[in-house]
């Protein structure tokens, strides 16, 4: 392992750093100003402190991952022989990760090497080591993948409702329209890693109250109901409306009632809420989903449900790949081989199926990049 | 410390079992005390349990009397000064420190909450710390100076509340809020942290969008676009009520959607809703000269300890500012006192 002290000193263009010892590591100076950080209390982890430069010229990505690993194979001598580097792009940042692969499954061991933040100009920002030593444990499966991919998809409600095929970086091909589908997100399923699964029931997930929240009566629900539907109606249009819930705030003085659009059997988009001040009877707070706003055609479905969750299981895949099972302050982590669904570098997991065509809507990972390489190669 | 001594003050028949543990005193049934390697009181939290009967103003200023006797002077014999404060319907806060240098220390208070049946609630003390007996290097009239030119006398409608503001009249006034974003650094320098929207750039036809929807909330308003924030998914406008081209006090947020002008997210402030009535009389504005040489009069310039960057405890320059100055007449409001009791004791 090379002196981190040189390494830090050409970060700097060779200048005449002072170097202070700590109780953690190292603490770097130049004119006064604390420039950077080893912290080796556990994990070595760097910080750069200075400003980033606005004006300097971005480098290539490419370049920029070569010169992670190369740092990284300076600093540390537990670099593995092969590694998977992943990169994902921030507006004023990468974070390069250098992970080991397991062996037996083939399969990333995530947080097992390193997380690097660079500046687009290639300057390293942060170098964290997520891990020194790694085990696995063996665990009793409960099923096979194989097994599991037809238990998991046989319990999903897959519920027909009108969505936003949302671009941005969410769905590959995503225009922005409303469309009918079946959802494969709605009916949580919780999957354990020997591959046992529980399903969530809706009251687990929505009947969360928050602070002095408490449910109001039926008289008062229809009374807050009513001034939220003339409400909407003139400040968005008419749409119809299905009740959530109505709660009251005591403390704040506020009653809150969600609600969601529906159109025909449906429901369109996600939910939203408004905030009256109860004394005075006005609105402090709305959140309102676009879906309120949406031109929804009515549509009734052509694939059905059976043949949707066919489709839908063409695109799922189930197989063993380490999950972190426990880890402790001295970096020190545990694995499982678990069961858990698997992505192709492609795109990542099927949160609909149209009800119009049984186009499947893949999740945008195109920001993510990653790849394969052997660090004994030049 | 015998820490029976805070019997009293904790258990409700004045009587209860204490154990000794290391540095935890428990009061079996009603709380857990505290305490530091060096024998000082760190904190004190009561497990909450049901009021006894309440105490009035004097049956309270009698039992604290007991409890500094006891306590407060056995523990902390420098304690000087004083600060009470009533917590509305849920009893009252008393914080206790000492001068140094003619000014009370208050980063370093103990500050100790009583239950309306008069038992102590919590207590926290401050971990000793050294005081950096550096004098400030300021000048206090070039100080105050710069503040009086450099404030931004921005007029706007301000509900002057009569429980906010020392006679406040309850009503909207044409007045300058001069406590604004100027701030006395530790150098001693003036920083102004006013935010400049110019930078921000929207989508006029989204600003449109959006000025249409508050329209059909505050028919026959004048409400106009004053800054805004750009976001990746969502811009925050900010948007104010205009009477006779003043903005009147609160903003509303509007969210709208980067990509097609949606209002996807709206908070109003509630005093937006208030009416603003325009008395006849106040048509005769005083000039900016006549209310910065208000500010001036008004405005003093302390020193205070304070916590520093560089994590000592220090004196350093404090603005005691008016908060609003009348626009028309020039008058001066001063934020009301909130202590109940508060000075030497």
């Amino acid at each position: 392992m090379e002196n981190w002290h040189t390494w830090v000193a050409e970060q700097f263009d060779g200048g005449a750093l002072h170097v202070t010892t700590t109780d953690d590591g190292w603490t770097y100076t130049l004119d006064d100003d604390e420039v950077a950080t080893v912290d080796r209390n556990g994990p070595t982890t760097y910080v750069r402190l200075d400003e980033a430069s606005e004006t300097a010229p971005h480098v290539p990505i490419e370049t920029i991952e070569r010169e992670v690993v190369l740092a990284i194979q300076r600093l540390y001598d537990n670099v593995p022989e092969e590694g998977i580097v992943s990169t994902i792009t921030w507006d004023d940042a990468h974070s390069v990760s250098l992970n080991r692969i397991d062996e037996q499954t083939g399969k990333e061991m995530p947080r097992s090497g390193w997380t690097v933040t660079c500046r687009h100009d290639g300057t390293i920002e942060e170098i964290v080591e997520a891990s020194t030593t790694q085990t696995f444990v063996p665990i009793d499966y409960v099923r096979t993948p194989e097994q599991l991919h037809d238990a998991y998809l046989e319990v999903l409600p897959l519920p027909l409702r009108y969505a936003r095929f949302e671009g941005r970086d969410q769905y590959v091909g995503g225009d922005g329209s409303y469309r009918l589908v079946y959802d494969a997100m709605e009916g949580d399923v919780w999957i354990e890693p020997d591959g046992s699964f529980t399903v969530l029931e809706e009251s687990d997930v929505h009947e969360v109250f928050i602070g002095s929240e408490q449910m109001m009566d039926q008289e008062a629900w229809d009374e807050w109901t009513d001034r939220t539907a003339e409400w909407v109606n003139r400040m968005i249009g008419p749409v119809t409306l299905q009740w959530n819930r109505v709660t009251e705030d005591p403390v704040s003085g506020t009653v809150i009632v969600s609600f969601i659009r529906t159109e025909g059997a449906y429901e369109v988009g996600e939910p939203s809420s408004v905030t009256w001040k109860r004394d005075r009877g006005v609105v402090v707070e709305a959140q309102l989903d676009q879906g309120l706003y949406a031109v929804v055609e009515p549509a009734t479905p052509v694939v059905s449900r059976d043949e949707a969750r066919r489709l839908l299981a063409q695109q799922t895949v189930f197989d063993y790949a380490p999950e972190v099972y426990e880890d402790d302050d001295e970096g020190h982590i545990t694995y499982v081989r678990g069961i858990s669904q698997q992505y192709p570098a492609t795109h990542g997991n099927v949160h609909a199926i149209e009800a119009a065509t049984g186009k499947p809507w893949l999740v945008d990972t195109s920001s993510i990049r990653e790849r394969r390489i052997r660090l004994d190669e030049k | 410390m015998d820490w029976k001594e805070w019997k009293p003050f904790i258990f409700p028949t004045g009587d209860g079992e204490v154990v000794c543990t290391g540095d935890v005193v428990e009061f079996v049934g009603e709380g857990t005390l505290y305490v530091r390697d060096d024998g000082t009181v760190d904190s004190y939290y009561s497990e909450g349990s049901a009021y006894g009967p309440l105490l009035t103003d004097e049956a309270f200023l009698e039992r604290l009397a007991r409890f500094e006797r006891s306590i407060v002077r056995v523990l902390e014999p420098r304690a000087t000064e004083r600060t009470i404060e009533r917590v509305e319907g849920d009893g009252w806060s008393v914080s206790y420190t000492w001068n140094e240098a003619g000014d009370p220390v208050w980063p370093l208070e103990w500050y100790v909450r009583f239950r309306p049946d008069g038992l102590i609630d919590n207590v926290v003390v401050p971990e000793r710390q050294a005081l950096d007996p550096t004098p400030p290097l300021y000048d206090e009239d070039a100080l105050k100076e710069a503040y009086v030119h450099l404030v931004r006398l921005k007029k706007e409608w301000l509900y002057v509340a009569s429980e906010t503001y020392e006679e406040g009249p309850d009503a909207y006034v044409l007045a300058y809020d001069v406590s604004n974003e100027l701030e006395v650094m530790e150098d001693g320098t003036l920083h102004d942290w006013t935010y400049d929207f110019e930078d921000e750039r929207f989508d006029p036809r989204f600003e449109k969008q959006a000025a249409a929807w508050l329209e059909r909330l505050f028919r026959e308003e004048d409400v106009r676009l004053v800054g805004g924030v750009n976001g990746e998914e969502e811009d925050e406008l900010y948007f104010k009520r205009f009477v006779e081209d003043v903005p009147v006090q609160g903003t509303m947020t509007v969210g709208v959607t980067t990509d097609e002008g949606y209002v996807v997210r709206v908070e109003i402030d509630e005093i937006v809703y208030e009416r603003v009535v325009i008395e006849d009389e106040r048509n005769v504005a005083a000039g900016e000269a006549e209310i910065r040489a208000a500010l001036s009069e008004a405005l003093r310039v302390t020193t205070h300890w304070t916590h520093t960057e560089e994590e000592t405890i220090a004196r350093k320059p404090k603005m005691d500012v008016p908060a609003l100055i009348d626009a028309v007449t020039g008058r001066v409001y001063k934020l009301r006192e909130t202590a109940w009791m508060k000075g030497a004791f």
